[in-house]
């Protein structure tokens, strides 16, 4: 019993042990049961104060990936936004083209956005950011809020190359509005606001200020889309025709909205020409 | 027990408990490592803090960590066993007496038994905290994975606490 009692005595440490760790049980028991455990968490005031102290600091240490998810959001809300107002301008625009340009409800519209634009060299493109995927197609006519824009040189998957008037290898067929005779736009690669209209006869009836529209002789172009104003009237070098300055009513400097139209009978007119040759 | 002694450990265990309860305890490299260097401050006790007193340091160190960590009695059971069996993890590494007064240290000790009284200690740590921790959802997998992880990271971070602050 002395034995025992003084085994007991030596090895008191065995009770406090086994004391502390029922106590350490409880407490992981009954924490579920919410309000008799709220003093042991992080709920009371003093871990509570140093939670609020700590989280003062820590917050710094998440900055940057809290930077990194608002500025996500923000490309998300930007690009929405972009979607909202390309299709407010769409409307206005649509109404615009459609006072310039005859365009049949059987036609295809694709609103499209102006992502690079050059005006200083002689061959220029534009590239705009609709591609094959969304409808476009080469050779598909492009037009602006003033008027005709130009053609689509090349289709990617998601973006398109436009070839606009402004670019020395551009041939557009085109008629004084008042008068029906035609010729050929072409850019002398000059001035951006001004392209050329060649090979008019002599006896063409034309007088400054006259609208001059496509002629609806290509595939491309609707008849009558709004191309400019005549400018300047010039014999050619040789005498055998006249060379009209065309002021071009799309301003290309601040080209943004432009619509790619593809006309639905383009398929027919060009396999009936292909059949002649 | 001197009193500044009694204060400076006091000290010492609030600033690990904090330093692990407010930043190394959000660690989780990997979603599996977590460092518990909070151990540091029982496993260099020194050794003529007497048992039942260990055993103390060793409750409330582990329940104030509970306490910040929402984690009721899972530090307290697991800081508590450490305290209970570190004379007897010291006896087994070192041919010290029990009743040698030292702090454990790679001095004092010998480079080889301290890191050998460090990987028992933070295993046998780490093998309970996260036994009683994953009790509700235990996998052996993912458990052992913790474990291995866990314990890992915490012996190279008191390994280079040891070397580096010598606290």
């Amino acid at each position: 019993m002395r034995h025992l009692i003084q085994f007991l005595i030596r090895n008191n440490h065995w009770f406090l042990f086994l004391l502390l760790e029922l106590v350490a049980l409880l407490l992981m028991v009954r924490f579920n049961r919410y309000h008799e455990g709220l003093f042991f968490t992080s709920a009371n005031h003093v871990t509570g104060k140093l939670y609020e102290v700590s989280s003062g600091v820590t917050g710094y240490l998440h900055l940057q990936e809290e930077n990194k998810i608002l500025l996500e959001q923000n490309m998300l809300l930007h690009s929405k936004l972009e979607k909202l107002s390309a299709s407010t301008i769409d409307s206005t625009l649509l109404a615009s083209v459609a006072e310039n340009s005859p365009i049949s409800s059987k036609d295809t519209i694709i609103a499209a956005k102006v992502i690079n634009n050059n005006l200083t060299q002689s061959q220029n493109f534009l590239t705009i950011n609709r591609g094959s995927v969304d409808g476009v197609r080469d050779e598909m006519a492009v037009m602006g809020p003033g008027g005709v824009v130009g053609v689509v040189y090349k289709t990617g998957k998601h973006f398109s190359i436009v070839l606009p008037i402004l670019n020395i290898k551009s041939n557009i067929s085109c008629k004084v509005k008042r008068t029906d005779y035609f010729g050929i736009l072409r850019w002398d690669g000059k001035s951006s606001r001004t392209a050329k209209l060649y090979d008019l006869p002599l006896h063409t009836q034309v007088e400054l200020g006259d609208s001059i529209v496509t002629s609806g002789y290509s595939s491309i172009f609707p008849e009558s889309c709004n191309i400019g104003t005549v400018n300047q009237i010039d014999r050619s070098v040789d005498g055998l025709s006249i060379i009209l300055t065309v002021k071009l009513s799309c301003n290309f400097a601040i080209l943004n909205h432009i619509i790619v139209l593809g006309r639905y009978d383009t398929k027919e007119i060009k396999a009936l020409e292909s059949s002649i040759e | 027990m001197r009193l500044p002694l009694f204060l400076k450990q006091l000290l010492k265990m609030f600033f690990f408990v904090l330093l692990q309860g407010l930043v190394f305890s959000h660690i989780a490299l990997w979603g599996v490592a977590t460092p518990y260097i909070f151990i540091y401050f029982i496993l260099t006790l020194p050794t003529d803090v007497g048992r039942n007193q260990l055993l103390l340091w060793g409750f409330f160190a582990g329940l104030f960590l509970d306490m910040i960590s929402n984690t009721p009695g899972i530090y307290t059971s697991a800081t508590l066993l450490l305290s209970f069996v570190r004379p007897r993890l010291l006896k087994l590494c070192t041919t010290f007496e029990e009743v040698d007064a030292y702090v454990p240290s790679s001095k004092n000790m010998g480079l080889s038994s301290f890191v050998e009284y460090l990987i028992i200690s933070i295993f046998l740590f780490v093998l309970v905290l996260l036994g009683v921790g994953q009790m509700g959802q235990f996998t052996i997998g993912i458990y052992l994975r913790d474990v291995l992880a866990s314990g890992l990271l915490t012996f190279g971070l008191l390994y280079i606490f040891h070397w580096s602050l010598d606290i």
